[in-house]
């Protein structure tokens, strides 16, 4: 069999040898030639790469980096959308290994501790200078709250651009056939909780799974609570007079105030005297504080869906846009979002719906202001550490990013796209449109928490740990009081890790610098 | 003796209905997934959450039409990435398992162990090395008299996924192929070298012939592997421009989009190469089982 | 003065495997070896690395979450080889019995359509099937009056494992279902014929015939099997990241939140290492299992 197929073989072995290496050198050749056109940018130019994770204001940025281009023909300005998943994996592999390509402006919420380990540069020195693109100081306009919010030990590391903030969706159109209204306490909302449930809806639809406590919306629940109920130890971990942070304009006249949600807004708390209070037990997880808080919020729990540990968040949104479930915690860009899904759908699915803040607890064996939400910056800004020069031409490039024009020229282009607007931008100049700013306007635009436990602040291992135990407890698996010595042993070990890799001394008298 | 070959007969006849039932019941259940992204890829999410039983009516084709204009570009470069590897994959394991099958030599079993020691290796393991090592691979430009070479850096490149897809996927290749290759009678290889033939041409007139439908088992299974990688490509290419399809699928789906149909639809798309790639390189493979060199 | 020579006479072989050690020497070896080095490294994010001998091994020692991923680990590898080894191989068999050739191709070839999709596709359309609100699995419970057994498949303790181990059902991986096909044509066609004459019935003779025939194949499988789910984490990431509480938890999962989320890359290295060791030890065992009862020449 084989010999009588011998004599045609070498033929067409070699001409398919031919076609192999014609393949291959197809394949080599397609490579190469984009290879060319990557790898050579005119040496004369600067680059400038700025990678986000902000698909939203996608339009905006590439329109602003044609713009700053041609102020500036001596610069070309790349502008990377990177998906979410996987972005804090590109950014520790390229900016760690000091890579070509590494990007010049980030969001610098996925890398938490570069600006303490020396990745990052310190914008503090920046803010006085004039910003060409206005002609005033930089820091004229930056929101100055929100810079203070992000410094990174003492250091403006982060340039905030927009706000997001949590609050209560609601569905109007249910509401008003059950003879709803929205709940103005805690306590109220879940009676109007019960009376849901009882009419047979799901009260809230809350995701639960892992990625929802690390980052999302149980992480939320637990931050506002925690900032509430911690807030009779700011005046022990704030600034001191003699602590190298200390600024008597903001420190100096603080009486605590737990009538009022604000009253410790501008406060400047002092890292290492809160990491102190923290290995002291001056801030302890098995106290009556915490376990009343914790107990509060499994009672909360019980007027979820259930199931929630199993639900991502878009499946519990879409059990708020199918009518399913009457209530639903979440972040400001879902406005737009809703609003948009909801015009996709068939008119009779279509329902009105409101925004109420998360609701003040009055019943409570402790003093506890009002809750005040959580909230904070949607896309911060930093620079990497590369060479002076290029410092400073990320910086120029950054503070046309920060003008009133360009502000608005995101909000233009987002809203063009049909795409969600985080929040009101922090950079003044820009106007929302008409829809979405009355829809904003439910907001306090202030409630952004303060001392916020879940794992120790935001030290990524002690929030997984923490994640791991709370998970446990709201499926009801451990009591309130396994899963506090469970989290107080996070807590335990993870107070000398954080001053380790901060590299504090944990004496508040001195800066430390980051790491060399 | 007649009664039972009839009764062998029937009860065959049995047999085979019983099995085609079987795998019928089988693929059906193989499908679920993807008649699920296929039909859900022609709803808009209204369809979806109001119709989830229902065929798609109307099917919402125009998604197909967007996903086609956001992706293609992306499909192309997999495609590309993914040729120049099988290229280079097959050519090195099928020559280096057939000598570890075929040959004896000195230090044999110990360098076949240090390539499968390789395949225990987590990847997670080697991301950051790997990477650093990739970043380094760059050259100056240089002039050699009036002929100048380079800028050239590995980073950004397409070459930056061919090569470590080349090195790492030929591992898998190498037990595959030497795995096949010894199970084949040693005349067929002890008639050549009666022959004269030298190893080279034995190599490429016996053992490669021989190899197609292992070969082709691995120029898919290699396809499959480029085609599903996300981490490499999301990490070491910047440009859109080379961006391959499972990370430009993502940026498609877009951060707050939940937007189901144009979503799956762009899934589907993706697919459509590979199921392009089974349907041509299943022939050969079968013609390679069937056509009995294993068995002559 | 003997070995130069006996290397020469070899020089044929060494000249094939050149270009294959090039390629691996470059881009496999040195970062395979530079992630082991890094085992014994205290290496954080951006910082440089201190030696500091076996002070990760000890910290994994005591570190309770990664020896609780372990035991799921072991559920997980079981079931893997289940699905891997079993499954294919029944639709194998079947395939392989049937009698038209025509019918035998085309169902072939449709049973490997679902390899067209991308992995990480096949993973999120899994997680939809899951989904306790808007998933496949339980609206089919509902619609069949079932409502009573469905539950959030992912986020509940008892069934979050067993629903990440059901991912792909009916598990006919396509590469095993080819593996297992080229074995069983390959056998030569006296064995079959024997085996007719001597009437075995079809369990009879898979398990007397077709298993030793075929043990090579299983063998290769099963190595496979071991080397991905020792290695996977993608697929747990995106479908429960670990959860809920550490129900899928598991250490190749433990190793990159280590490396990319909490920028212990010493620590992480050092897990690597001893998944390395693991899955040595698993596949040198299933090699010499193997041989041992295959040595029949």
């Amino acid at each position: 069999m084989r010999t009588r197929r011998q004599p045609s073989r070498p033929i067409r072995r070699r001409s398919r040898t031919v076609l192999w290496l014609l393949l291959m050198g197809w394949a080599l050749l397609a490579g190469g030639d984009r290879d060319l056109r990557a790898q050579t940018p005119p040496d004369s130019k600067a680059h400038i790469v700025l990678s986000t994770v902000s698909a939203n204001y996608r339009e905006g940025l590439l329109q602003l980096a044609r713009e700053y281009e041609q102020k500036h023909p001596d610069v070309s300005v790349t502008i990377q959308v990177q998906p979410v998943n996987g972005y804090e994996t590109v950014l520790r592999t390229q900016i760690e290994s000091h890579a070509a390509g590494a990007p010049d402006i980030y969001n610098v919420n996925y890398t938490n501790g570069y600006y303490e380990r020396g990745l990052l540069v310190n914008l503090t020195p920046f803010l006085k200078e004039r910003n060409p693109s206005t002609g005033k100081p930089w820091r004229d306009n930056l929101d100055a709250q929100f810079l203070e919010k992000y410094k990174s030990g003492g250091d403006v590391a982060t340039i905030p651009f927009d706000f997001i903030e949590v609050a209560f969706f609601y569905n109007r159109r249910l509401f008003d056939r059950l003879g709803l209204q929205p709940p103005r306490t805690w306590e109220e909302m879940l009676a109007t909780a019960e009376k849901i449930r009882q009419a047979g809806m799901i009260p809230f639809a809350v995701p639960g799974d892992t990625d929802s406590y690390w980052s999302g919306t149980v992480g939320w629940i637990f931050r506002f609570f925690t900032d509430a109920y911690l807030r009779d130890t700011v005046p022990q971990v704030m600034s001191q007079p003699g602590d190298w942070d200390y600024d008597r304009r903001k420190n100096g006249s603080f009486h605590l105030n737990v009538g009022d949600a604000y009253n410790d807004a501008t406060v400047v708390v002092n890292a290492e005297r809160l990491l102190a209070a923290v290995r002291d037990h001056k801030i302890r997880m098995e106290s009556p504080r915490f376990r009343e808080a914790y107990t509060k919020i499994f009672a909360f729990a019980q007027y979820w869906q259930p199931g929630f540990n199993g639900t991502s968040a878009n499946s519990a949104y879409q059990l708020f846009l199918t009518q399913k479930a009457a209530m639903m915690i979440n972040a400001s860009p879902t406005i737009a979002t809703l609003t948009r899904d909801m015009d996709d759908l068939y008119p009779r699915d279509r329902f009105d719906w409101g925004l109420f803040p998360v609701p003040p607890m009055t019943q409570s064996a402790f003093h506890i202001p009002p809750f005040r939400g959580v909230g904070g910056a949607g896309v911060v800004f930093g620079v990497v550490k590369k060479s002076d020069a290029q410092t400073r031409r990320v910086v120029d490039f950054l503070m046309f990013l920060t003008s009133p024009h360009a502000a608005q020229t995101l909000v233009a282009e987002a809203t063009k796209a049909r795409q969600p607007i985080n929040g009101p931008l922090l950079i003044p100049g820009a106007a929302l449109p008409e829809a979405i700013a009355r829809r904003f306007s439910a907001f306090e635009h202030r409630g952004f928490e303060k001392l916020s436990f879940r794992g120790l602040a935001d030290e990524q291992e002690s929030v997984w740990k923490w994640t791991v135990w709370a998970q446990r407890y709201l499926d009801g698996r451990i009591s309130v009081d396994e899963c506090l010595a469970h989290y107080q042993q996070v807590m335990d070990e993870a107070a000398p890790r954080v001053a380790r890799e901060m590299n504090y001394d944990m004496d508040p008298r001195t800066k430390d610098p980051p790491k060399p | 003796m007649t009664t039972k070959i009839n009764s062998v007969k029937t009860r065959n006849a049995f047999g085979q209905a019983a099995l085609l039932g079987g795998l019928l019941a089988l693929l059906a259940l193989a499908l679920v997934p993807f008649v699920m992204m296929v039909g859900m890829s022609l709803k808009s999410n209204a369809q979806i959450f109001a119709h989830f039983w229902e065929p798609p009516a109307p099917a919402r084709w125009d998604f197909y039409g967007k996903a086609w204009d956001a992706l293609h570009g992306y499909i192309f470069n997999t495609l590309v990435v993914a040729l120049a590897t099988v290229a280079g994959v097959l050519t090195l394991s099928s020559l280096a398992a057939y000598t570890f099958a075929r040959h004896r030599f000195p230090g044999r079993e110990a360098l076949y162990y240090l390539i499968l020691a390789l395949m225990m290796i987590p990847g997670v393991l080697t991301l950051i090395p790997t990477f650093a090592l990739v970043k380094s691979l760059a050259l100056p430009e240089m002039h050699l008299g009036s002929w100048s070479f380079g800028p050239f850096a590995l980073l950004n490149t397409r070459w930056a996924l061919i090569l470590p897809y080349i090195s790492g996927g030929q591992v898998l290749g190498i037990v595959l192929c030497r795995a096949f290759l010894q199970g084949l009678p040693e005349e067929m290889f002890e008639a050549a070298r009666l022959d004269g033939a030298s190893e080279f041409e034995i190599y490429r007139r016996i053992a490669l012939p021989l190899s197609k439908p292992i070969l082709a088992a691995l120029a898919i299974t290699t396809t499959l592997s480029v085609y599903n990688d996300y981490i490499w490509p999301l990490v070491t290419l910047t440009d859109n421009n080379i961006q391959t399809f499972s990370v430009g699928v993502t940026k498609f789906a877009g951060e707050y989009n939940l937007d189901y149909g144009p979503t799956l639809a762009g899934y589907a798309l993706g697919s459509l190469p590979l199921l392009l790639l089974f349907a041509l390189g299943m022939r050969p493979y079968l013609q390679g089982l069937t056509a009995g060199a294993i068995k002559a | 003065m003997k070995w130069p020579l006996l290397l020469w006479r070899h020089r044929a072989s060494y000249l094939f495997l050149l270009p294959t050690f090039l390629f691996l020497a470059v881009f496999n070896y040195v970062p395979a070896l530079s992630g082991l080095a890094h085992a014994f490294t205290e290496w954080e994010t951006g910082g440089t690395a201190h030696w500091i001998g076996l002070g990760n091994f000890r910290q994994m020692a005591g570190d309770e979450f990664l020896r609780l991923s372990i035991v799921n680990q072991l559920l997980l590898l079981i079931a893997n080889l289940v699905k891997t080894l079993v499954f294919p191989l029944i639709a194998a068999e079947m395939l392989f019995h049937l009698r038209s050739k025509r019918l035998q191709y085309a169902l072939r070839t449709a049973l490997l359509i679902p390899m067209v999709v991308p992995g990480m596709v096949g993973v999120l359309l899994w997680g939809f099937i899951y989904d306790p609100n808007i998933g496949l699995l339980n609206r089919l419970l509902t619609a069949v009056g079932l409502s009573s057994l469905t539950r959030a498949w992912l986020g509940d303790w008892h069934t979050a494992l067993p629903a990440v181990i059901g991912v792909g059902f009916p598990w006919i991986s396509g590469l095993a279902l080819l593996i297992y096909l080229a074995g069983l044509i390959a056998m030569p066609q006296e064995v079959l014929d024997s085996s007719a004459v001597d009437g075995a019935s079809g369990l009879q003779r898979i398990w007397s015939v077709d298993l030793p025939l075929i043990r090579g194949q299983m063998r290769l499988l099963a190595a496979l099997t071991i080397i991905g789910t020792l290695q996977d984490f993608g697929s747990l990431l995106v479908l429960t990241g670990g959860g809920p509480g550490l129900a899928t938890h598991v250490p190749a999962l433990h190793m990159y939140y280590e490396a990319f989320r909490f920028g212990h890359y010493g620590y992480a290295s050092a897990i690597g290492f001893v998944l390395f060791l693991t899955i040595l030890a698993f596949t040198v065992t299933n090699m010499r299992f193997g041989r041992s009862t295959v040595e029949r020449g």
